[in-house]
């Protein structure tokens, strides 16, 4: 039965069926096929609904609609042009920019392909036209689109805790230190690839320009202070704290910015809607998949293959590592994650490897996926949204690349990197 | 029958908008009755989820009828476009059959849940078991519409934005 399940499944993959209906269908004929113990049809829409009939992703509708908010409401630009104040006076500054604005948005947006979009647009030709590599110019954004679901919030850590039942706010805050890291190593990196290729710097802002540019940033800056302070000092909850964000965001839209006008909130709102289906289908088409795995036991089979290899904790994490980069090859983040967690999470359980730990390595894993080749998501955004040939934008991805996978090794072998600050909220 | 379908896509787009708006309201108003006055809501917790659950299966007939979709299109790039069209004709026919059979047994989870009352709500079970049943019956109508289109040797094409 698990045979044909995955069989099924990898054939519809390759094929181009929906990722979704590729689950779906794949655990229909496993249900078919199943002698023992067989279970009616009925199972796959019953698991399905109760995948997805969680209050805890309710906060996806809403830090997307936040995140679309801020795009269409002139928030992204003000943070552009904030940053381009702050950091101006660096060589090839442009690169800068893009990693700071990023690096705010991810405190609002959760969403690594919204962010992408949004900073892409106005700031790929921009440093086109200052004479940036192209291939740079769409590497440094998909770097920094990274950002997105590794600051919190982080809609693949919502994901992660509902499917195994951990607190979101504890995965959030997992998520802070490594984020930071490759934030750091992210702006190094472009400081190395500026001063190499001698990339001009912008025009240079003084105090007063800067303390400007801040004030007009200032209601957009406010936001992830809003969402991570009111979470953090149990002002709100996370989910409550999706809701102000997008109601904040409106409100900064419509009155302060004025750059939105209100005839174009239903399109916002059915696109958000859209979005958000995308990824609670799958998790809804999971819940059948899910279920057959379960029950065929295939956990034990991988645990004793794994365990076979080693029992040290450090030593499987980087075994699954190696085999999650290398999923990430072929399936998405989000697929990938809701596919394998539930197969992955009790062998973590009996090696004794903190769960939160556990959630934000494979969280920082499969989105290092998205900047990797052959299916790197970010990579053909950029790719498309900064008119620049895709393998220019993929050599010039290894730094970020390999800086990515530097964090995720330390994350792994210094567990205090994600669980240090989880264990600071009680 | 042009406009019956744009007047439905419209009314589809609508629901989908109005659920979001449903959910940010229903959120903010536990923030609200925490901090500031009561607001007479049992289990608006409840609520959201309802409305979750409606929104992933209409949202997911928007995307599908806007011909989005998370699928891995490696294959893409080395068929010749006949067969592409020819994997796409079959694709769609097997997924038909298979929304089909989700209507089919998606109805009788709904009859099941229509006897569950939901805590402090009003509502059974039945209502959030109804939004597969009614999601899939137009994801089934829009796959039907794109399988002719293709027989015509029309290419599906993503629509960057619901029409609202």
């Amino acid at each position: 039965m698990l045979t044909l399940l995955f069989a099924t499944f990898l054939l519809l993959l390759v094929i181009g069926f929906d990722v979704g209906f590729s689950m779906i269908l794949s655990s229909w004929l496993g249900v078919l096929s199943k002698t023992e113990r067989a279970v009616d049809a009925s199972m796959l829409p019953m698991t399905m609904i109760s995948y997805v009939d969680s209050y805890a992703l309710v906060q996806i509708p809403l830090f997307i609609l936040a995140g679309e908010l801020m795009n269409r409401g002139g928030l992204t630009q003000r943070l552009i042009e904030w940053a381009s104040a702050l950091v101006g006076r660096l060589r090839g500054s442009l690169g800068h920019v893009s990693i700071i604005t990023n690096f705010v948005m991810a405190g609002v947006s959760g969403s690594a392909v919204a962010d992408a979009v949004a900073t892409g647009k106005p700031l790929i030709p921009a440093m086109k036209d200052a004479g940036y590599h192209h291939g740079y110019a769409g590497a440094v954004i998909a770097a920094g689109a990274l950002l997105g679901p590794i600051i919190p919030p982080s809609i693949p850590m919502v994901v992660y805790a509902q499917i195994a039942s951990q607190s979101v706010v504890k995965l959030f805050m997992a998520g802070v230190v490594p984020g930071l890291l490759l934030f750091a190593g992210f702006m190094m990196i472009c400081t190395l690839v500026a001063n190499k290729r001698k990339y001009p710097r912008a025009e240079v802002s003084n105090l007063g320009q800067q303390l400007r540019a801040t004030g007009r940033a200032g209601w957009a800056l406010m936001m992830p202070v809003i969402i991570i302070g009111g979470i953090r000092f149990g002002l709100m909850t996370d989910t409550e704290a999706a809701a102000v964000a997008a109601i904040y965001a409106l409100a900064v839209s419509l009155f302060i910015y004025r750059d939105f006008k209100a005839g174009a909130l239903p399109q916002v709102l059915a696109a958000t809607g859209r979005s958000t289906a995308l990824i609670l289908f799958l998790l809804a088409a999971a819940g059948p998949f899910s279920w057959l795995v379960a029950e065929s036991q295939i956990n034990h089979a991988i645990i004793g293959l794994i365990s076979g290899i080693s029992t040290n904790p450090v030593i499987v994490l980087l075994i699954i590592n190696v085999l999650l980069l290398i999923v990430g090859c072929v399936i998405e983040p989000l697929p990938a994650m809701i596919i394998f967690v539930p197969t992955l999470l009790p062998l973590g359980a009996q090696l004794g490897i903190d769960p939160i730990q556990f959630g934000a390595v494979i969280v920082l894993n499969l989105m290092i996926g998205l900047l990797h080749p052959p299916i790197g998501l970010l990579l053909f955004i950029v790719s498309s949204v900064g008119r620049v040939p895709i393998g220019a934008v993929m050599r010039e991805s290894v730094p970020f690349l390999v800086w990515s996978i530097i964090v995720l090794g330390l994350a792994i072998v210094f567990p205090p990197i994600t669980t240090w600050l989880p264990s600071q909220i009680h | 029958m042009l406009r019956a379908l744009r007047f439905l896509d419209r009314l589809l787009a609508w629901c989908v908008a109005g659920i979001v708006v449903f959910l940010v309201v229903i959120v903010a108003s536990q923030l609200i009755d925490r901090h500031f006055f009561d607001i007479p809501i049992q289990a608006p917790d409840q609520y959201a989820r309802i409305g979750l659950v409606w929104l992933t299966f209409l949202g997911f007939a928007l995307a599908i009828r806007g011909n989005v979709a998370v699928r891995v299109d490696i294959i893409d790039h080395f068929l010749p476009p006949p067969a592409r069209r020819w994997i796409g004709i079959v694709s769609d026919v097997v997924l038909l059959a298979l929304l089909c059979m989700l209507a089919i047994k998606g109805w009788a989870v709904f009859e099941v849940g229509s006897g569950q009352l939901i805590l402090g709500t009003p509502f059974t079970a039945g209502l959030p078991n109804a939004a597969l049943v009614v999601g899939v019956v137009l994801m089934i109508l829009f796959v039907a519409l794109r399988l002719v289109a293709r027989w015509r040797g029309e290419e599906p094409v993503a629509l960057e934005q619901p029409d609202c």
